[in-house]
């Protein structure tokens, strides 16, 4: 989509100010209900019997004295779940993932659930479960897993993306490669060329909150999930075509959410909860204990990288290149290609070359985390640039700032960028004062760059104005990071009416056509251009009716906005009751499109409500890259009783774009400035 | 065997049945539907949960719910003052001190107990008194300021 102009330079009435998140005053009163606050009657306690063991044959499950325990309504394992060994690969992963079919892959790998009236009794329950293993030997280390000698996982894994398609199974799931150029002739051409292997360690997001969920499903086949998820609309097309029922009939609604960070993509527990409930005919709320959390939802990917990078003295990058091997979980997933991606792509090369491998291995399955596999690629990448900087005597910031990806670029994975802001925003870390703020003891300055994309993907609102003027957006959007707030304020930008009298909420499944999760830092973006159509459509819905109304055939209706701004409540209903009054002000203009209300019973066309529908489907991606700025201890030691902070930056700078600049009055994860308030704010925040 | 108990809980007595192995959070949350306390990890480590127990800022996930016998509990629950919000709500809100929300219940409360104990902590003193509460989104430094700001309007200055 071309960047509208219209827009550049616009000030805006709404955008940008500070109101008090809408959501606050329940979260500081307890009242805010997430994925375990919420109960149904007749509801059973269900839990999950997990492997102790890495890797192992499941040769037999006797759940037979567990069902005949008092109390126990149901106990389940895979073969209570549709066999999807033939089907698609895809989706069999996810649901083995849910409830191991013959083999377990990763120590807490679930092999059973129950349902019981309560907790003494689940927990009783599990423990009569008999599992027969054959444990196998197992491999946790990604470059373990890909030499010839490692056990492999799957006896059916032939690494996709290679040609031939090899013949002998290995745990290499697939390769995905990158680039342009010639990098050997790159290579020849530097003056240095740096090559280092980076390892990361795999980190959970670390969610306070727990995966949870209450599920009812009934013998008619319609079911209800409550779950804390970041995509309800996901979690709904996920558990219904595992679970062989009709999407339609599943209705899920999404709890508030106490932190996902990516993890609360990928559905966990939820089919085997709705499982349960169908089962037992009863409501099962399941909800992991911390320990469940960190053993058996997907943390990011471990990785180990190669990075070999060719510099000329003037700081020309002649060439990069970089194989990652990207620890996937037991399952296949496209976090190694995410990362060949992502690496070079903030910097404009004339060759380049990426290859990413998707390793499987002994541990959870890998999850989304926060721009999900970049950082360990931009960690690998920028420590290469700084080392060849210092290695040329050039400045780390201007030797990025000479190779930024500008307008035009072709980026290291195929597509020619529009505009991007890596090269401005460099520029103004430059000018920043912290660039040139003096360095206690023991301190130390770095910056780096990164890359995300913006994934557009699919988003439907509705926009309803109420009887008296007041605006309800209704999104699918989860908000993990205070959306609602950005998007009524979008709307209420569109519409020209204040943000008081916008309330966005977040609707149920059944409420709305499909929306895509809120992931890939798309949530605030699509809804919000979503809502924004919306905002139009009931524009021009006003304009029509008051065309009817009016004598003038509408053409002298100038400010629709102003129709849902005018006056206090009170002074709007009066408008309404008094409906008859003259119909031009003193400039001549119509001033029935003021009243809207009353516009709408006297309309010809009848009572018909303001809903105004919006579909919005991005038709790719959007891309930026960012430049951080540190300034912190060069050893972060740890004081005791100070785990607030202690280890923390000084002063972290974020360049951001302005566009995504919504609302300031948010907090900035990880991102903090001093305490005080010399520095601006650095901008929105990610989920 | 569930044992009876008798306690006050946000300034009203309350009676209660549990288990004795249970803990003082699962017989607010599921017992008394005070879902305002959470659990983050079950072993004292996040703060989620935290409640005070005669004054006493507690991980409810540690204590027994019997314990609770002839105490008095204070929940994130009881912190306004029927509509009016305490200074600690108000200002989270205000700063911005809260994201996801989900150990913002626990903050508030061990913010409490420290302001009760020491109305006007330095910025060393707040960090030492919230170091038993993680919070995964804010990064900490608007807490900080919501406390210190909300210790001023408490001290009237």
């Amino acid at each position: 989509m071309p960047l509208d102009a219209s827009y550049t330079a616009k000030t805006f009435k709404s955008v940008g100010t500070r109101p008090l998140r809408p959501d606050g005053i329940d979260k500081v009163t307890g009242r805010a209900k997430y994925g375990a606050d919420h109960n149904l009657p007749g509801q059973l306690v269900g839990l999950v019997l997990r492997s102790p063991h890495a890797h192992a044959k499941i040769k037999k499950i006797d759940t037979s004295k567990a069902e005949k325990l008092a109390g126990v309504k149901a106990v389940m394992t895979a073969a209570d779940l549709p066999d999807l060994t033939n089907g698609d690969q895809g989706m069999f992963d996810i649901l083995d993932n849910c409830m191991a079919r013959t083999k377990v892959f990763y120590d807490g790998h679930a092999v059973a659930a129950v349902a019981a009236t309560d907790m003494a009794t689940a927990k009783a329950a599990l423990k009569l479960i008999k599992v027969d293993y054959e444990v196998l030997p197992h491999v946790t280390e990604v470059d373990d897993a890909v030499k010839a000698s490692a056990p492999v996982l799957h006896a059916n894994c032939f690494t996709e993306g290679v040609e031939p398609k090899p013949k002998k199974a290995s745990n290499i799931a697939k390769v995905t490669e990158f680039g342009h150029g010639d990098v050997e002739a790159g290579f020849a051409e530097a003056d240095f060329v740096i090559e280092r292997n980076f390892k990361t360690e795999q980190t959970h997001q670390g969610y306070i909150e727990p995966h949870a969920c209450v599920a009812s499903v009934s013998p008619d086949g319609t079911g209800e999930l409550w779950v804390c998820t970041q995509g309800h609309f996901v979690y709904r097309n996920h558990c219904a075509m595992l679970l062989g029922m009709d999407v339609s009939k599943l209705r899920v609604t999404s709890s508030e959410i106490g932190g996902g960070f990516g993890g609360k993509t990928h559905v966990w527990a939820e089919p085997v909860a709705l499982a349960l409930s169908r089962k037992a005919n009863r409501p099962v709320k399941l909800v992991m204990t911390r320990d469940e959390v960190f053993r058996a939802s997907g943390p990011t990917s471990a990785t180990s990288i190669d990075v070999k990078i060719g510099i000329k003295k003037d700081g020309t990058i002649t060439a990069g290149s970089a194989e990652l091997r990207y620890a996937s979980g037991p399952y296949l997933s496209m976090w190694a290609e995410l990362g060949a991606m992502t690496s070079f792509a903030c910097y404009d090369l004339k060759n380049v070359r990426t290859r990413g491998y998707e390793v499987l291995v002994n541990r959870p399955k890998s999850a989304a985390y926060r721009a999900p596999s970049a950082p360990m690629a931009a960690f690998a990448v920028e420590s290469v640039v700084d080392e060849l900087a210092h290695k040329i005597g050039m400045d780390a910031l201007d030797v990025r700032i000479k190779n930024a990806a500008k307008q035009g670029t072709k980026s290291s994975y195929g597509p020619v960028y529009g505009p991007i802001g890596i090269g401005p925003t460099l520029e103004a870390a430059r000018k920043h004062p912290h660039m040139s703020a003096p360095l206690g003891p023991n301190q130390g300055r770095g910056m780096a760059c990164g890359f995300w994309f913006n994934f557009g993907g699919q988003t439907c609102t509705d926009l309803n104005v109420g009887q008296d003027g007041s605006v309800t957006l209704t999104v699918g959007t989860v908000d993990v990071g205070g959306s609602r707030a950005s998007l009524a304020l979008c709307v209420a930008e569109e519409l020209g009416i204040p943000y008081s009298q916008v309330k966005c909420l977040v609707a149920d499944t059944g409420t709305l056509g499909h929306n895509d999760m809120t992931d890939g830092s798309r949530g605030t973006f699509s809804s919000s251009m979503a809502g924004i159509f919306a905002a139009r459509n009931a524009i021009g819905v006003l304009k029509e009716r008051a065309a009817r109304t009016c004598q003038g055939g509408g053409r002298e209706v100038r400010q629709p906005r102003a129709a849902l701004a005018q006056g206090d409540r009170r002074s709007r209903r009066q408008h309404w009751r008094t409906g008859g009054r003259p119909c031009r002000d003193r400039r001549g203009r119509c001033r029935r499109v003021l009243r809207h209300p009353y516009l709408r019973r006297g309309s010809r066309s009848g009572n018909r409500p303001f809903a105004h529908h919006a579909l919005y489907g991005h038709p790719g991606r959007r891309q930026g890259g960012s430049p951080h700025l540190c300034r912190g201890p060069v050893s972060g030691r740890r004081r005791p009783g100070h785990r607030l902070g202690a280890e923390r930056g000084i002063c972290v700078w974020q360049g951001r774009s302005a566009a995504e600049r919504r609302l300031p009055r948010l907090p900035y994860p990880g991102v903090l400035g001093p305490a005080d308030d010399r520095y601006p704010d650095p901008g929105d925040p990610q989920p | 065997m569930a044992v009876l108990v008798s306690t006050t809980i946000n300034g009203d007595p309350i009676e209660f049945a549990c288990e004795p192995n249970e803990t003082l959070l699962d017989a607010l949350r599921n017992r008394l539907g005070l879902t305002g306390a959470k659990e983050g990890c079950g072993t004292g480590d996040c703060g989620a949960c935290s409640v005070q127990v005669d004054g006493r800022l507690v991980c409810a996930c540690l204590v027994l719910g019997v314990e609770a016998e002839g105490r008095e509990v204070e929940t994130v629950e009881g912190m306004a003052d029927g509509a009016t919000l305490h200074p600690l709500q108000t200002k989270f809100i205000e700063h911005a001190a809260l994201q996801c929300g989900i150990c913002t219940p626990g903050f508030l409360i061990a913010a409490k107990a420290l302001l009760e104990k020491n109305p006007d902590p330095s910025e060393e003193e707040i960090r030492f008194g919230l170091a038993g509460n993680l919070c995964r989104c804010t990064g900490y430094d608007k807490i900080v300021r919501a406390v210190q700001d909300a210790a001023k309007v408490m001290r009237g200055a």
